[in-house]
């Protein structure tokens, strides 16, 4: 492993950085991009293997080795900015391809790499193409404030209201059993209005989307909102369905907007949660 | 044109690291970094996230930088 290290970590040593790769139609000249890179003086460039382009930049190996990367993750400044570019170059490419987004910090030792691989997978990436079209992934999140929804169920739900006047109008030595009988009956209410939400307004979306992926849901420290998130997905969208699954999505919050429900739309994003199959069951290709 | 319902019109980090870092195509046995290794790093973004301050200072950061570019 130590003997690895000096190579890698030699300061004229240059790797590839790979951001995506699109279908080049047959006999189409690229056009020059103009694109900064994931660093500075590392513009995005094109690499063409049969039909299929890498877009990619040269990086120093100094700043961009394996080890190197692993010891830049005490460099949050640094480390946020990269992923901020890879992110902001995969967006300006969307304009003019159909990129298939490769992870963050997907490097090769050099362009003949790129090359080969490119080829070797050739069969894969065709799928992914296939799966992805020109759709875009958008995530929509369901948060919802629980004080705002047990306060509407207490008001709404006729056997909430009963129990309440029975609570009401009942002896201190009853109170307490009563007590207990009305919070478990707006807990269970309230659970199933949550389900009934998330599964309404999966199933509405779902109808627009060529398929959607669950995502897990955020902690607070995350998401940083006062609510609970209830749900995280990602929806793979097609470029003329977009406007529908707009519309149902505004429906959808002016329905649940009262029950205390708050849909959060993100996007759009390159297809990260529609590419990355092979990963799951496939422990393999972790291998280095 | 960004369409967004959201009422904070902005993108989070957050969501970026789980794209951007847990997802997208993982090639493959001879890319320099492997799969192990990004995801200590995104480990490492997480705790740093679990911080409020600082994923506040994410946002802004994400929503002055993270547009697409016309």
């Amino acid at each position: 492993m130590s003997a690895a290290r000096p190579r890698e970590a030699a300061a004229d040593q240059s790797v590839v950085y790979v951001y995506g790769v699109a279908r080049v139609p047959p006999g189409e000249a690229s056009a020059p991009l103009h694109l900064e890179g994931i660093i500075c003086d590392a513009p995005v460039q094109q690499l063409v293997r049969d039909n299929l382009v890498a877009f990619v930049s040269t990086v120093p190996a100094s700043q961009f080795g394996a080890s190197e990367l692993l010891a830049a993750q005490a460099d949050a400044e640094w480390l946020r900015g990269r992923i901020l570019a890879h992110e902001k170059i995969l967006m300006a490419l969307r304009s003019s391809y159909n990129v298939v987004p490769f992870r963050f910090c997907t490097i090769y030792r050099n362009a003949a790499q790129v090359s080969d691989a490119l080829a070797r997978h050739q069969a894969e990436l065709d799928e992914a193409f296939d799966r992805v079209g020109d759709a875009s992934e958008w995530g929509v999140k369901l948060y919802y404030d629980p004080e705002a929804l047990r306060c509407q169920i207490a008001v709404a739900s006729r056997p909430i209201r009963q129990l309440h006047e029975t609570l009401t109008g009942a002896s201190p030595g009853a109170r307490f059993f009563l007590q207990k009988k009305y919070d478990q009956a707006l807990d269970a209410e309230v659970t199933a209005s949550i389900a009934m939400c998330l599964e309404h307004s999966r199933r509405r979306l779902e109808a627009y989307a060529r398929e959607t992926v669950e995502i897990e849901v955020q902690s607070p420290a995350e998401h940083g909102r006062s609510e609970a998130m209830v749900d995280n997905a990602a929806y793979l969208v097609d470029e003329a369905a977009f406007s529908g699954f707009k519309r149902t999505l505004a429906a959808l919050q002016a329905e649940f907007a009262t029950q205390g429900f708050d849909f959060e739309l993100t996007g759009p994003w390159p297809a990260y949660h529609f590419v990355s199959s092979r990963r799951e069951g496939d422990p393999g290709c972790s291998r280095n | 044109m960004q369409p967004q319902l959201s009422n904070r019109k902005q993108l989070a980090l957050s969501e970026l690291l789980d794209r951007a870092l847990n997802k997208g195509v993982v090639v493959w046995g001879d890319a320099t970094i492997s799969v192990a290794g990004i995801d200590l790093i995104y480990v490492g973004l997480k705790v740093l996230l679990a911080s409020h301050d600082t994923a506040n200072q994410l946002r802004q950061d994400a929503r002055d930088s993270g547009r697409v570019e016309t």
